[in-house]
């Protein structure tokens, strides 16, 4: 199976200013070289904490920013400056789910409108567009009757299976879920969690899953990207990414998921410092403040993406 | 803060723990039922209405009737007054009170008018400038940046003195130069809508940036354009009466608050009611909208939700 | 759902977890600093405690009777999902229930055995902030802007210790110190702003703990932080707490958290406590069907493993609670009984339900 979706060493700045007096431009490198592919059919998570660059990739393929540099693969095309009625052909194939339940619904417009707004965008008329609109309710598992309702009549976890609904709409191939889960209570987790797992194996989709939460992004994916300020440092397999972590701050983060049980306990890994902003990144390795396995070599020099196994990548010197 | 802990005392007070809450429940109510209205606004604005609308069946006499015999009457209460004047006659003999209640209509229509006329272009350019920043928005600031640093009196002395006095050429007058103060505040809104995740859902599904803009952004800047517009038609208001004042505004002898008030200056002095009642006339009105607009705005507020 | 069939299946993948996690993490058995100190008078002891907000809408039930008793040097913890009630406990606890919605409608706190909320606003506030500390949230909203910090963290001082002027700072860097934050003296004089999450956070906690408080209340004190601080600070408040003998309740949803932390756990549902346990029954013996249900929701596991449980239903209106157990229209157990709301009874020694079947099911 051929990639689907492939980034090949997208960089993506945003110009700011920096300074008070001497206004000195800089750029936040959001994404500064990242390249990797995802399989139809598969969903490929992508980790890290907040400023690493995982919500900007996201938004790179939706289209929502154009990448400074580096290409954008979908099916075999590039896509990454189309414009026009190319662009609207790309994206019919992959939609998205947002974070917000709250904010990312228009609060005057009825359900029904909502889910079906890529439907009218297409120009599909109005009753066309209801009776999708049922089945999609139905997909989604919620009563077809709420479609004449307002978000703010529903719950945060049925406001995301309303988002789930609007982003099936018109049959992507893809779909960019951004930490779709994080701000539901553990009721609605679960149901939504389950709710893309099974319409992953009935409509063929590929997902990219973007989350900081990894005991999620586990039960999830089946390939694992981690990232540290605006690069991947990890890639592998899902199942052997969790089982033996290599790059430092894998480690670190798998030894942070707080388990649910208080017998089982992992070993604690505590790393000093905060995260680094990526407004001015150092030279070498991005994490060298704050690895404890720093040798020679890792302050001067970036350590390359490199295959150590078939199909698990690393950016570390200690490889 | 300070009052946290302690004051429970008075709220706990176990003997009324029962009472307390039933109490608290009917007074609920009570409040519940009364805040929904605001008295004040809603009395004086129906006031103003029913005389707009219905100025020939409840003025006493024709507004525009001079009956020089009868020239500076005083209120009824005063010594030379009459019941037949309530509120005394001008100097052209003109029952003050009649052209009160005629005058209703000017100020309606001037303050509805202009508010629809400036708060439409206002919030047009806000939404536009707001959505799509960059140069357009650089382009409509600088407008309303000029527009800001010119009086409004001396635009509209030109203007006026260009296509000459009335009331449609105030509106138009009204339209030009009010239209800044929504601008600013819709540009602002429509400018963090702009990056909300609902509009990005908009353009992900394919939207056109004028159906986002007109199905998205307009419906929810909306409100704060509401508040505003309602504060606004003691402002426009009082800018016809500046106007007439100034010789400006309506025709005589259409009877218009601002243009008696102009009239009746000179009398100040000696027959006081010329200026005056016309005088109250505005304050009272433009009291009526700017409680409107308070109460809309909090109404419309979602945070103000609870509060009991 | 027996209890059996719940138990199993946790254990089942949990031990495929921890054969699968092998090599790079060691699992832990037992932590021994996980046992409930069993001595322990109880330093707080709450009695049918009721919080009601009244509302245009009506009257919001947020808090429906809830005892509860926290005993010396432990870490309690009291979880559930939102709307339970369990930021306005820790509110009230604090004397900061939004007014004036907000009442607290009846109860008593007792606070080292007096009632707090008995007491006069002025006594009230020698406690508060000197004995009871609170750790907000949100870091971010939780400090001035304008204020520098050393200034913010010096208040407590000035306050409750009537210090003299020139003696503060010191004690302010001694404190930032206990709270590792990196060259205080410097430090002293930023503004939040400059400072990164964690290190705000950790400037609230030199703030609660300046007056060496005897309890400490937290509310979901690293929900707003990244994976990688929010370890961090949970090994600075365990440190904190071992070293200063506190007692502390922790306020969250989070149940690894509460895995992580707590010595005892309650659970919290529509206002009302569900189950209350030491911890580690709470995971391994949980005998409220709430309580199974979220357990047995967490996501664990691989792709294409098992499917979550969801418990059924969602989360009540907060403003119409059901009757009798709340619980019972999403209850897989409830029977006509469960209209009535059920008592708490004590299944073991230190661990009690509220539910009418807990012996069947």
């Amino acid at each position: 199976m051929g990639a689907l979706t492939e980034i090949k060493d997208l960089k993506k700045y945003f110009p700011i200013e920096s300074g008070f007096i001497h206004k000195v431009k800089v750029d936040l490198k959001a994404v500064d070289g990242v390249s990797f592919g995802i399989d139809e059919g598969d969903t490929f998570g992508l980790v890290g904490e907040s400023g690493c660059g995982k919500t900007t990739i996201g938004k790179v393929l939706l289209r929502l920013y154009e990448p400074t540099s580096g290409k954008v693969l979908f099916d075999g095309k590039d896509v990454t400056h189309l414009q026009g009625e190319a662009l609207d052909e790309y994206r019919k194939n992959i939609q998205a789910v947002f974070q917000n339940p709250y904010a990312s619904l228009n609060p005057r417009m009825r359900i029904w409108k909502l889910i079906g707004e890529p439907l009218m965008a297409k120009g599909w008329s109005v009753q066309k567009v209801k009776e999708r609109v049922s089945e999609l309710l139905d997909l989604v598992m919620l009563p077809t009757d709420c479609g004449a309702r307002f978000p703010h009549e529903m719950s945060a976890g049925q406001r995301q299976q309303i988002a789930i609904a609007r982003a099936l709409s018109i049959n992507p191939k893809f779909i960019v879920l951004d930490e779709p889960t994080s701000l539901l209570d553990v009721s609605a987790q679960s149901s939504i969690l389950n709710m893309i797992v099974g319409l992953q194996k009935k409509l063929e989709l590929t997902y990219l899953f973007i989350s900081h939460n990894l005991a999620v992004v586990r039960f999830l994916s089946n390939r694992v990207g981690v990232m540290y300020c605006g690069k991947l440092v990890e890639l592998a397999d899902s199942r052997k990414l969790y089982l033996a972590p290599k790059h430092p701050y894998s480690r670190a983060l798998l030894a942070s998921i707080l388990i649910p049980d208080p017998e089982l306990q992992s070993q604690e890994i505590v790393l000093e410092g905060d995260v680094i902003s990526p407004i001015n990144p150092p030279l070498g390795c991005r994490f060298y403040t704050r690895c404890q396995d720093v040798k020679e070599g890792c302050k001067e020099n970036e350590p390359p993406l490199l295959e150590i196994e078939p199909n698990h990548f690393i950016a570390c010197h200690l490889y | 803060m300070r009052r946290g802990l302690g004051e429970l005392r008075k709220d706990l007070s176990i003997i009324d723990v029962g009472k307390g809450t039933a109490r608290d429940e009917r007074t609920l109510k009570l409040k519940k039922q009364f805040r929904r209205i605001p008295k004040a606004a809603a009395l004086i604005i129906l006031l103003l209405l029913v005389c707009a609308i219905f100025s020939p069946l409840i003025a006493p006499h024709d507004p525009i009737e001079q009956n020089l015999a009868n020239a500076l009457k005083p209120p009824f209460w005063q010594k030379g007054g009459s019941f037949a004047y309530l509120l005394g006659t001008d100097n052209l003999g003109r029952d003050i009170l009649s052209r009160i209640i005629y005058g209703a209509r000017i100020s309606v229509i001037v303050g509805f008018a202009g508010v629809l006329v400036s708060g439409i272009m206002g919030t047009f350019l806000g939404v536009v400038a707001g959505y799509f920043g960059g140069k357009i928005d650089l382009v409509i600031m600088r407008l309303t940046d000029i527009m800001l640093s010119l009086p409004y009196i001396l635009i509209a002395i030109a203007i006026i003195g260009a296509i000459g006095p009335g009331l449609t050429n105030i509106i138009i007058v009204l339209g030009i130069t009010q239209w800044v103060g929504y601008t600013r505040i819709i540009r602002f809104e429509a400018m963090s809508l702009s990056k909300s995740e609902f509009i990005e859902m908009a353009v992900i599904s394919g939207t056109r940036w004028w159906r986002i803009l007109l199905v998205h952004i307009l419906p929810n800047v909306l409100n704060s354009a509401v508040v505003l517009g309602t504060l606004d038609v003691g402002k426009m208001i009082i800018f016809e009466a500046a106007l007439s004042f100034l010789g400006l505004g309506v025709k005589p002898p259409t009877a218009s608050w601002g243009g008696m008030l102009a009239d009746g200056r000179v009398y100040l002095t000696f027959a006081w009611w010329l200026a005056t009642f016309p005088g109250i006339a505005i304050a009272i009105t433009v009291l009526g909208g700017n409680l409107l607009g308070d109460w809309l705005r909090d109404e419309l507020d979602p945070r103000h939700q609870l509060k009991a | 759902m027996g209890n059996a069939d719940c138990g199993l299946r946790n254990e089942e993948t949990w031990n495929k977890t921890l054969v699968e996690y092998g090599g790079e993490l060691e699992m832990k058995t037992l932590n021994s600093e996980l046992q409930t100190p069993n001595s322990g008078d109880p330093i707080l002891e709450v009695k049918d405690l009721q919080i009601h907000f009244f509302t245009d809408r009506g009257v919001l039930r947020a808090v429906e009777g809830v005892d509860f008793s926290v005993r010396k040097q432990e870490v309690w913890g009291l979880v559930g999902e939102s709307a339970s009630g369990k930021s306005v406990i820790g509110q009230a606890l604090i004397g900061m229930v939004a007014k004036p919605a907000g009442r607290i409608v009846s109860g008593e706190v007792f606070f080292k055995g007096e009632d707090i909320l008995k007491m006069a606003p002025r006594e009230v506030e020698k406690i508060r902030g000197n004995q009871i500390a609170f750790i907000p949230q949100d870091p971010t909203t939780a400090l001035n802007p304008l204020l520098r910090i050393g200034f913010q963290i010096g208040e407590a001082f000035k306050y409750h210790r009537g210090m003299e002027a020139s003696n503060i700072p010191e004690e302010i860097v001694k404190v930032m110190g206990v709270v590792n934050i990196p060259s205080p003296e410097q430090r002293l004089n930023d503004y939040p702003h400059q400072l990164s999450g964690g290190l705000k956070q950790r400037v609230i906690i030199a703030t609660a703990l300046s007056c060496q408080p005897d309890l400490l209340i937290a509310d979901e004190p690293t929900s707003a932080l990244d994976v990688t601080i929010q370890i961090q600070i949970i090994k600075l408040i365990r440190e904190i707490q071992d070293r200063f003998q506190m007692t502390m309740i922790l306020i969250t949803h989070n149940l690894g958290l509460v895995a992580k932390m707590c010595h005892r756990v309650a659970v919290l549902y529509c206002g009302r406590i569900v189950e209350e346990a030491p911890v580690r029954g709470l995971f391994k013996d949980p005998k409220h069907p709430y309580t199974r249900g979220l357990l047995a929701s967490l996501p664990k596991g691989e792709k294409g493993n098992v499917e979550l449980y969801t418990i059924p239903g969602q989360l009540p209106n907060p403003l119409y609670h059901p009757p009798g157990c709340s619980f019972s229209p999403r209850c897989p157990h409830a029977l006509s009984k469960c209209q009535e709301i059920p008592p708490m009874e004590w299944s073991s020694e230190d661990h009690r339900v509220r539910c009418w079947r807990w012996k069947e099911i």
